[in-house]
């Protein structure tokens, strides 16, 4: 197997004794969008200005393109990096801001009028070259931002949430732009993002972070269908997967809370051979249907609340103690009360204590 | 209710108008009697001539008092401004447990009466061997004016987005090239208002240029002050004194103009 082309292997990284990344092993192809994915503080823009070379790691090494790169100063290291406030230099124009990385490089006066008419001309942006970064918008700030680390044509262009400054309609939009840019310009891109469905549409694999590590990188189809833990299953997906404990009973039997329940037999040939007192059910709606409350290997559940969605409705059901979110077409029939709940796919089961997926079943 | 409102409007009105007729009455009585014909100074004056402007010219003492003035100036701003800008940038860039008490150490000297820290000085200056000497007289108006010069600085680094000196690194600019290109041009309206401020400091200085500087190196202030203590008020200070404050004047406007000096400070 080839190396990756960029490839991270055993970083670590704390601010004054606490840890911030705590052991990061990450590979990305070239070419690749990768997104790297996780909740607030968990580690996601130190380990981008790790990479861009902006922070010293107290451990582990970087490769890119077959080159270790740790030691390099930033200003040699040829990687873009789109910040989160954009950090458009106010005291210069547009077309300053873009053609700076190249003046960095001498470039000739010909050459970089060019690079810098294409940079802009790739985010649409070539009328307002004149203008100062204080007579754009939020969101043309952030297109200058791109237009300035892609022309210096970076061996890796990474982005710290990108689009966490923009309002919903335009961040669509350049959602789109950006994953078109992509395919344009074939760069290695990074992105970092707290966005579970910015990562699942933009990305081809996705690295999910927590508390300083990675928990898993892989497609998000992977992702979502297989997550390694409860905590990818619970971060990722439109409702997230709702966590539903099955005990087992002295006598070999299923229990929900302190009812007992059988499971279909396709579920119940997965369940049987795990040794474990309880174990917790990823479920999302494409896992679930409502039926009759008396249907065999129904979970007895009440309807709690209904969110109408235009073409479908989401359904919470309380089963068990916990809520569980089912999808109905957005004319389908349902009121509230007494209704019964089957599980019509084998779902993600996990380890209660450890929280990760059991390697046996989804 | 409008009644009151404008009744409420007359009195900040007035109060203002005090406050403006307090500072600024002084300077008027200045530029007036300097325009006076007579041989001492009235005010109001009974006529008007330039000839005091023509004796200011010709004075060769006053002449070498604007020069010393100036010179102590310009050197003690640069020493204020450099060591100002150092000390504002490790303030900034750093965190560390007292920070805040140092912060408020470097204004001490803005609190205490300039007397008092000139004893001092004098003290330090005996033992150092640089009592009346040029360079005495330089440091002191440096370190008088370094807070402001600190203060001034600090706010301007505070104000400089960090990210912006790592954005123009990961676009190829070593550290040099990050400062000539991004931090210089940030800062520069810092760096001339703390100039701005210190030198007219320092041109003002009367209470610590006589006691550090005794005879040798008279300022313009202090040769003025002396004047007036020995043969009271002559027209031709009354003179230099107008086209100082036609010049500091002309600073000040500039001053708020280009660098909103009024909210910087
Ligand atoms: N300069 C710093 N000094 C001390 N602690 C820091 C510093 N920068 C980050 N941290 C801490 O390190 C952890 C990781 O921070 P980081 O900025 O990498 O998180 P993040 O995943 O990018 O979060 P967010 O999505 O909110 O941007 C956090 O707990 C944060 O408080
Ligand atoms: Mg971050």
């Amino acid at each position: 197997m080839t190396p990756a082309y960029l490839s991270i292997t055993g970083m670590a990284k704390a601010y004054r004794g606490t840890p911030a990344l705590r052991l990061v092993d990450l590979s990305v192809n070239e070419g690749e969008f990768l997104a790297l994915l996780g909740p607030s503080g968990c580690g996601k823009s130190t380990l981008l200005r790790l990479v861009a070379g902006l922070l010293q790691p107290d451990a582990g090494s970087i490769t890119l393109a077959g080159q270790s790169i740790e030691r390099l100063p930033p200003h040699q290291r040829d990687i873009g990096l789109v910040f989160q406030n954009y950090a458009l230099f106010p005291h210069m124009s547009v077309a300053k801001n873009v053609r700076f990385g190249l003046s960095m490089r001498n470039m000739p006066r010909a050459e970089a009028d060019q690079r810098v008419g294409e940079a802009l001309a790739l985010v649409k942006l070539e009328h307002l070259a004149a203008r100062m970064p204080s007579e754009l918008s939020g969101g043309q700030q952030q297109r200058v931002a791109l237009a300035r680390a892609i022309a210096i044509r970076p061996r890796l262009l990474l982005l710290d949430e990108p689009l966490s400054n923009l309002d919903a309609v335009l961040r669509n939009s350049v959602r789109t732009e950006l994953r078109e840019l992509h395919a344009r310009t074939g760069l290695t891109v990074v992105m970092v993002t707290h966005d579970q469905a910015e990562a699942m549409t933009m990305a081809d694999r996705i690295a999910v972070m927590s508390d300083g590590l990675i928990l898993q990188h892989d497609t998000p189809q992977v992702i979502y269908e297989q997550p390694a833990s409860d905590f990818v299953a619970k971060f990722v997906g439109t409702p997230p997967a709702a966590m539903l404990r099955v005990d087992r009973k002295h006598d070999g039997g299923f229990g929900l809370g302190t009812s007992p329940w059988t499971p279909s037999p396709e579920l119940a040939r997965v369940l049987e051979p795990i040794q474990r007192v309880g174990v917790a059910l990823g479920l999302r709606p494409d896992h679930l249907a409502l039926t009759a409350p008396d249907a065999p290997h129904a979970m007895p559940g009440t309807i709690r609340t209904i969110e109408y969605l235009g073409a479908e409705r989401l359904v919470h059901v309380e089963v068990g103690g916990q809520l569980l979110v089912l999808r109905l077409s957005g004319d389908a029939a349902v009121g509230k009360g007494e209704v019964g709940v089957a599980i019509t796919r084998v779902p993600p089961i996990f380890d209660i204590e450890t929280g990760l997926r059991l390697a046996s079943t989804g | 209710m409008n009644l009151r409102r404008a009744g409420t409007d007359t009195i900040w009105i007035a109060w203002m108008a005090i406050g403006y007729i307090v500072v600024l009455l002084p300077i008027v009585v200045v530029v007036f009697a300097s325009f006076s014909d007579s041989n001492t100074f009235r005010f109001p004056p009974t006529g008007y001539s330039l000839k005091w402007y023509q004796a200011a010219f010709a004075s060769s003492e006053y002449r070498n008092a604007l020069g010393v003035s100036l010179l102590v100036g310009l050197l003690a701003t640069a020493v204020s401004l450099t060591a100002g800008t150092l000390a504002a940038y490790a303030l900034s860039r750093s965190e560390f447990r007292g920070k805040s008490s140092i912060e408020t150490l470097l204004l001490a000297p803005l609190a205490l009466p300039h007397i008092v820290w000139a004893i001092g000085l004098l003290q330090i200056y005996a033992w150092l061997g640089i009592g009346g000497t040029l360079l005495g007289l330089v440091l002191a108006h440096a370190a008088l004016t370094l807070p402001f010069a600190v203060r001034i600085m600090l706010s301007t680094f505070i104000q400089l987005d960090r990210t912006l000196q790592e954005a123009a690194s990961t676009l190829g600019a070593s550290p040099p090239r990050v400062i000539w290109h991004i931090v210089l041009p940030l800062i520069w309206p810092g760096v001339l208002t703390s100039a701005l401020l210190t030198f007219l400091t320092s041109f003002n200085e009367v209470t610590v240029s006589v006691l550090i500087a005794g005879s040798r190196y008279l300022t313009y202030p202090v040769r003025l002050y002396s004047e007036l203590r020995s043969q009271g008020i002559d027209p031709t200070t009354v003179a230099i004194s107008a086209m100082l404050l036609a010049l500091i004047v002309v600073f000040a406007l500039i001053g708020e103009r280009f660098l909103n000096w009024s909210r910087r400070v």
